[in-house]
């Protein structure tokens, strides 16, 4: 039997598991950069480096507004209780259901109706920073919230009674910055391999790039090494940022009560959070959101729009929850692999990074060259639905990595001790103590991968089996064609549902715990 | 709270049941499709009715912002999933031709149809065609003045930055791109490409998005394809179509073509679905769509809103250079130009 100690002690597994998991993560690729390996030429196409300078500029300024926005936000959730607490914190999710090019064609229509001209390059910078802040505000807000969460009530209590709400806001917000800014940087990450918004806005980036690469031109080795460069960069990026926050997280090794504070009611800090999370839901989901559905005021195709929908319900909610599931298993497992070794935690932060900042395209075009060169019965696992849950999860990795860590990071390692003098085994330890310790972080991780991996677009067009479509892909494929508002009713039955069951789920999830 | 083997198991049991494939008894064929789903779909659904083979469809989009299944089926070539490729136009199917991707194959309803929108050899066969036509917005341009070529786009200064075409890299507007090259030489065609630059284009994500954006008044005229075209007016936006150069080098027609691809699980099938692709009555049924494509069979009806193929000043292009000629030109001249009007 193996004792629970091994989850505090250094030990070979460490490392193997961590390159494990970094290796299935990107093995798909390594097919595609295998073949860029030993080609002569560059990828420095013509504005390349100005593809890349739009990258990095909308890139940072993502993760700063949604760092400035979604930390109090998510801090003022985590601490004060308000009207409307729950409904708006779920709407926030609404943005991460949806691919970000749906929502760039929403706030293009909206410029439209208010006449703003579109060739301004600022306008267009502008609006692509917009269009990323829809799926980046919840993001940071909900991984500052779980953070916030694991504050103690004796610390909280006694940071009150020393100074009052301002001082509680200010240590509170010392204490998540390390999540709130690594959220940020993710969702910055994010950006760098999404063509969309920047496309319909008109200014492009790195992405675009690749994408020309694959597909007007064909040409993966150029798109490959175009990867490579952008991978670099980011981690060259990543890096000083992941230095900054490892004393964040180191700190949060030490043992700690982990019951939350009882949500307090404060008028004025209500009031402000309920601006904060208004205006963050009217800058990058109602407005957009009135530009998607302004055909339907003409006509309603309701009967047409349902039965695409109940066409692909069933698969949009195997993906998610696939990816949700994987994705948190590997990410959980990916922590305690990483445990509180400064050195195993950078590594795995450099991981991944390192996955962010792939295009999905590639990695599922990497999936699709796996499964061509397979045997054919490793189809179930290469080439089936599982196939794109699988790799929707790969994508989506870091972020369960990111808050399985967190997670870890807040465990007392006493508890693992004693339970080794005592004889406990690792697998009652994982049982009865761990993993009710980490299940909310696990359940918030699965929920927020499942619904990132809905919104994805790109991996499911290329993996998908015959006749096993998702909503969003749906939605994608008839839009270029069908009439306005055929699209826009089947955005809204989509965002529709999505919201309510999302709302259903947060109201359901605060009775039974106070997220 | 504890953690059983039970529940482990129970998912674990989830996902391995669907990791199964989507299993049939029927028998059915794999078609990846980049005609838009809308219209597609019905074929597909006629075909099953017809046959009983159930037609399981992959649909993509000309729209910018995917990788495509043109990559999917490249990357799948020595274990292919799909049995027909249905393209919207010829040169992705001439890619699939010269990538090793197709295989020939001669249908024997293709003989009715007109050789110069077909491969020689039969490695792809166009059928219904759409056209490439310059939208105009008619509250903003009156029809007396519309652009009657698209070269007035180019050079026509009451249109200065008015204009707005897709990203020339992809889609229908790479085509007509390559086809203007092949037409005119590189020379006048670079020049043309630089007239819409000085003319201050806006070069925007897609066709849907210049339908859009005509419609709504954001851009006076822009070129996009007859069922962009046909949408915008069902749509009751106020918008003009012009057949653009009837007294000059044509307008681009872009016939639909369909590939067997080679080694294909089901080749029979496949063959089967081509041979219904070629016949009156998917013409029919796709000029009745809201796509209203121009049939290419000579006694299938067009639709009232569009004109005849023979009434049509074609622009004269050999589609099987195209592709050669795009690719060039997308690794150089026209990859450049969309990044210098990218930004």
């Amino acid at each position: 039997m193996i004792s629970c100690e091994i989850l505090e002690k250094p030990g070979w597994w460490r490392t193997v598991s961590l390159v494990a998991i970094l290796f299935l993560s990107l093995a798909p690729t390594f097919l595609l950069l295998w073949a860029a390996v030993g080609e002569g030429s560059l990828p420095f196409t013509s504005g390349f480096a100005a593809a890349m300078w739009h990258s990095v500029v909308v890139a940072a300024a993502v993760t700063l507004m949604s760092l400035v926005a979604g930390l109090p936000a998510g801090l003022l959730s985590a601490l004060y209780e308000f009207p409307g607490r729950q409904i708006l914190l779920a709407l926030m999710a609404i943005p991460l259901l949806a691919p970000s090019f749906l929502w760039a064609i929403g706030l293009s229509q909206v410029r439209i109706e208010l006449g703003l001209p579109s060739g301004s390059p600022l306008l267009a910078a502008i609006s692509t920073v917009v269009a990323f802040l829809a799926p980046s505000f919840p993001l940071v807000t909900y991984i500052t919230l779980v953070s916030a969460r694991r504050l103690s009530k004796g610390q909280v209590d006694a940071v009150r009674l020393a100074g009052g709400e301002r001082l509680l806001f200010i240590c509170a917000a010392r204490a998540v910055l390390p999540a709130g800014l690594i959220a940020a940087v993710l969702a910055g990450i994010l950006t760098l391999s999404d063509p969309g918004p920047g496309q319909i806005f008109g200014y492009t980036g790195t992405a675009y790039e690749i994408l020309v690469s694959f597909s007007a031109s064909y040409d993966f080795v150029l798109a490959a090494q175009q990867c490579a460069v952008l991978t670099a960069v980011v981690l060259i990026l990543a890096v000083p940022v992941a230095i900054f926050i490892a004393p964040g997280i180191a700190a949060e090794i030490l043992g700690k009560q982990i019951d939350p504070a009882p949500l307090t009611r404060n008028k004025r800090a209500g009031w402000i959070t309920i601006g904060l999370l208004a205006g963050m839901l009217l800058l990058t989901t109602a407005l957009p959101l009135a530009g998607i559905i302004r055909p339907l005021f003409g006509d309603f195709p309701a009967a047409r729009a349902f039965a695409e929908i109940s066409r692909t319900i069933g698969d949009t909610l195997l993906y998610a929850v696939t990816a949700g599931t994987i994705a948190t298993a590997m990410g959980f497992w990916m922590a305690l692999a990483a445990g509180r070794e400064k050195r195993l935690k950078r590594l795995a932060l450099a991981a991944v990074f390192l996955v962010l900042a792939l295009p999905p395209s590639v990695n599922a075009l990497g999936m699709v060259e796996l499964g061509t060169i397979a045997p054919s019965w490793l189809d179930p696992l290469l080439r089936s639905r599982f196939t794109v849950g699988l790799t929707l999860a790969l994508r989506f990795l870091p972020i369960a990595a990111l808050i399985a860590m967190r997670s870890f990071g807040v465990t007392s390692p006493s508890q693992c001790l004693v339970g080794a003098v005592h004889g406990v085994t690792l697998s009652l330890f994982l049982r009865r103590v761990l993993g009710p310790a980490m299940f909310p972080a696990a359940v918030t991780a699965c929920m927020i991968i499942a619904l990132e991996a809905t919104a994805e677009v790109g991996t499911v067009l290329l993996l998908r089996p015959p006749g096993a479509d998702s909503i969003p892909v749906q939605i994608f494929t008839v839009m270029a064609n069908a009439p306005e508002a055929l699209v826009a009713a089947l955005c809204s039955f989509y965002i529709a549902g999505a919201a309510t069951l999302l709302t259903l789920g947060w109201m359901f999830a605060g009775r039974i715990r106070s997220v | 709270m504890t953690f059983r083997l039970s529940q482990c198991a129970a998912l674990g049991a989830f996902l391995l049941v669907h990791a199964m494939p989507i299993a049939s008894a029927a028998p059915r064929v794999v078609v990846y499709t980049s005609v838009d789903d809308v219209f597609a779909r019905p074929i597909a659904e006629l075909f099953t009715k017809k046959t009983g083979i159930e037609v399981q469809l992959v649909p993509d989009t000309e729209e910018t912002k995917s990788t495509g299944l043109l990559n999917r089926l490249i990357a799948e070539k020595n274990r292919p999933q799909a049995d027909v490729f249905w393209s919207g136009d010829p040169v992705r199917a001439q890619v699939l031709k010269l990538k090793g991707v197709a295989t020939a194959y001669q249908s024997p309803n293709a003989a009715e149809l007109p050789k110069a929108y077909g491969d020689p050899e039969g490695y792809w066969t166009g059928f219904s065609a759409r056209v490439r036509v310059i939208l105009y917005n008619t509250t903003l341009i009156a029809n007396e003045h519309a652009p009657k070529s698209i070269f007035d786009l180019a050079n026509d200064p009451t249109l200065r930055g008015r204009v707005c075409i897709a990203n020339p890299l992809f889609g229908t507007t790479s085509m007509h791109a390559a086809a203007l090259f092949v037409a005119l030489g590189d020379q006048q065609a670079r020049d043309y490409f630089e007239g819409l630059t000085r003319n201050g284009v806006k070069m925007v994500s897609s066709n849907g998005e210049v339908r859009r954006r005509v419609g709504e008044g954001d851009c006076a005229a822009g070129i996009a394809d007859s069922d962009d075209a046909n949408e915008v007016v069902k749509d009751k936006k106020p918008v003009g179509i012009v057949y653009p150069d009837e007294n000059g080098i044509g307008t681009l027609i872009v016939p639909n073509a369909t590939v067997l691809i080679a080694h294909g699980p089901d080749l029979e099938n496949g063959k089967r679905f081509i041979d219904f692709l070629l016949t009156p009555e998917t013409e029919r049924a796709l000029a009745d769509s809201d796509a209203a494509q121009i049939p290419l069979l000579p006694n299938v009806p067009t639709p009232p809103q569009m004109r005849a193929i023979g009434q049509l000043h074609p622009m004269h292009v050999d589609y099987g250079k195209l592709a050669l000629k795009l690719d060039d030109l997308s690794r150089g001249y026209l990859r450049e130009w969309a990044a210098k009007n990218s930004r």
